[in-house]
């Protein structure tokens, strides 16, 4: 892990530099201009990334604690399935509404880890969506989108 | 006493009736969100951030201050009960706290947070109000080199002792501080670092960081932890209250306490958890019976929760004199204050006492109403670790994402935070401290400005940042704060003994 994160900085300092180095200055500005904090910033990174990898150099091994495989399969399962609900959610909620795609998030969200308990489930998706709605642009005049539902308001 | 004159026209704002309601409200979200595990005050001010758009700026500091010290209550009854600390600086409650618990006297426990949080709290608000003016005062003397070399120390002193890494410490600030350099130059006027994308022209949106480094990736570790089968709640039993001999044990610590929070806090990336540690350790030190720590002794809880609360007063010391955050949670807390576009330090005490004193003499009505909403409520409140995880985990989910959105309806913002959950998923699980990062955000633009303003003055020589003593003396700090972590390294092989201590 630890030379993986020192070559993630080497990677993301050296990117930095490089754009830095394209950002056009002109003659009349103050003496730093707009690029040499960036350009310090960059060459900071790539030193740090040095100290990084020196460190994982030098650490001592430790035996990894046992994972069991499987439960880690269903951990990864988890979060890319909330993960890719929340994208989903982000895609749609302009097109579809607030009221409707927060409901659906909820419910989907709720389903998968309140398992067996869809009354409950149902109830307050229904009711956080809806107080959510209902409090920011009722009460705090937010514009949320009401998209397939706009014939609420 | 300088401030008294101000401390009595900030009763005046902070005893309105609005905003004696936010001071509770603050209060009362605080403590919940102190309960719920894993969540802390960060994540927490991060997720209500969006919902107090439109309130007058200082209801809403005051509301947003009430959860900070509200959460470092709350956090308490999670470490006693779920053996779960709310967050990091809860972690040493869990020692004593828990053991209480499985005892019986979960309740002797949570009471004597309650009071100790109460007196030290207000032992440290009176700190904060009497040193805020010579603070400041001294603080105006301050030009953009002195600046530059405060905010310097203050990134390496986080970046030092928020982790157990100085190296990947580092990395996390001064990725926070490439971030904060896009958008447009506020000099030249020239785009950097946008690559095209106009919601970027005024910089990375603060509130799309915060929320999906800490609301967001906290949702992606409670799944992990919901398949793993972690957070099994005890329940309460015995009296909610402390025996006279309890209460006889637990005066000298939460002095104590109170002394050392308020101290540690001032001190930048020290914050809460040094705080508590220090407290622990001398309470186990000064205790006849040292070897009941561990196993259930109240000084080891009395002590370290006094010396939480009042590390926050103490970590608002430099946030409100100096602008200057010291912890991830008052860098959040500064970005609150320069999205309603005041800019905390010497000028605002000058310029605006009103808020300035308004929200410190708040916390001492806060004070007070934690202790009269926790005493009597805390079996109340616990009821909240029964919620049911998947629920919780889903409205953290739904709160965050509309929170991002509804600021400037701007669904680039909502794929921005995702974009950092997953970046702050890979931060926790690699063991890289957020705080510094979030602290490079804060501070990255006046950084910049205070740099290019010193270089202007010396016709750019870099030399100005150590041309005078004030300078010098940071720079020997900054050098302290980068070395100290290597020589306690070095000291605690040499001494194994002294890790017994905690």
């Amino acid at each position: 892990m630890g030379r993986s994160i020192a070559i993630a900085a080497f990677l993301i300092g050296s990117s930095y530099l490089a754009i830095a180095y394209n950002i056009p200055t002109r003659a009349a500005e103050d003496p730093v201009g707009p690029r040499m904090y960036p350009m310090l910033l960059g060459g900071a990174m790539l030193l740090i990334s040095m100290m990084l990898w020196m460190e994982a150099q030098r650490a001592v091994p430790v035996a990894a604690a046992p994972v069991d495989p499987l439960l880690q399969r269903r951990q990864r399962l988890g979060i890319f399935g909330a993960a890719a609900a929340a994208v989903a959610y982000a895609l749609t909620l302009e097109s579809v509404g607030y009221l409707l795609t927060t409901f659906l998030l909820m419910l989907g969200v709720t389903s998968a880890f309140h398992r067996g308990k869809l009354a409950t489930n149902l109830a307050v998706s229904l009711g956080t969506a809806t107080f959510l709605y209902v409090g920011l642009k009722r009460f705090l005049g937010v514009p949320l989108p009401s998209g397939i539902l706009s014939f609420l308001g | 006493m300088e401030s008294l004159p101000y401390m009595i026209d900030g009763f005046a704002v902070a005893l309105q009736p609005t905003n004696l309601m936010f001071v509770f409200v603050g209060a009362l979200l605080g403590t919940i969100i102190g309960i719920l595990p894993g969540i802390g005050a960060t994540a927490g001010i991060a997720l209500l951030l969006p919902l107090t758009f439109g309130l007058e700026p200082v209801s809403a500091l005051i509301m947003l201050c009430g959860i900070y010290y509200g959460s470092s209550y709350g956090g308490t009854a999670a470490s006693v009960l779920i053996n779960t600390p709310g967050d990091g600086t809860s972690v040493i409650t869990v020692f004593d706290g828990y053991p209480m618990a499985r005892n019986g006297r979960a309740g002797a426990a949570l009471a004597v947070a309650a009071v100790g949080s109460f007196v030290a709290g207000t032992i440290s608000v009176i700190a904060l109000s009497v040193l805020a003016i010579p603070f400041a005062s001294v603080a105006l003397e301050f030009g953009p080199a002195e600046n530059f070399m405060l905010m310097v120390f203050t990134m390496s002193a986080v970046s030092a002792f928020t982790g157990g890494s100085l190296a990947k410490g580092m990395f996390s600030v001064f990725f926070g501080l490439m971030i904060a350099t896009a958008g447009i130059d506020l000099q030249s006027g020239q785009e950097r670092f946008t690559f095209g994308f106009p919601t970027l022209q005024d910089g990375v949106p603060f509130l799309s960081i915060v929320v999906g480094f800490f609301a967001l990736t906290e949702v992606l570790y409670q799944i992990k932890a919901w398949y793993a089968g972690e957070l099994k709640p005890i329940k309460i039993s015995g009296k909610l209250w402390c025996t006279p001999e309890e209460w006889r044990r637990s005066i000298g610590p939460i002095t104590r306490g109170g002394v050392i929070g308020f101290l540690v806090g001032i001190l930048p990336g020290a914050g809460g958890i040094i705080a508590t540690v220090l407290s622990y350790a001398t309470e186990k030190r000064l205790s006849k019976h040292p070897e009941m720590f561990g196993k259930g002794a109240i000084e080891g809880v009395a002590g370290p929760e006094a010396a939480n609360n009042s590390s926050v007063s103490g970590n608002l010391v430099p946030l409100l004199t100096l602008g200057i955050p010291g912890s991830g949670v008052t860098a959040v807390l500064l970005g609150a204050f320069i999205m309603y576009g005041i800019q905390p330090g010497p000028q605002l005490m000058q310029e605006q006492p009103a808020l300035v004193w308004g929200l410190i003499d708040s916390m001492y009505v806060g004070n007070v109403i934690l202790l009269v909403l926790n005493l009597p409520l805390i079996g109340l409140f616990v009821r909240i670790l029964y919620l049911p995880s998947g629920i919780l985990m889903a409205g953290i989910l739904v709160v965050a994402l509309t929170g991002v959105y509804s600021v400037n309806n701007s669904i680039t913002e909502v794929y921005l935070a995702l974009g950092f959950a997953v970046v702050g998923y890979f931060f926790r699980k690699a063991a890289i401290p957020v705080a510094p990062l979030i602290l490079g955000v804060v501070l990255g633009n006046l950084m910049e400005q205070a740099f290019r303003q010193g270089m202007t003055i010396s016709g750019g020589d870099p030399l100005i940042f150590l041309s005078t003593p004030v300078c010098l003396i940071l720079a020997a700090f900054t050098l302290f704060s980068l070395l100290a972590p290597t020589a306690q390294h070095i000291w605690s092989r040499r001494r194994p003994s002294a890790k017994s201590l905690v």
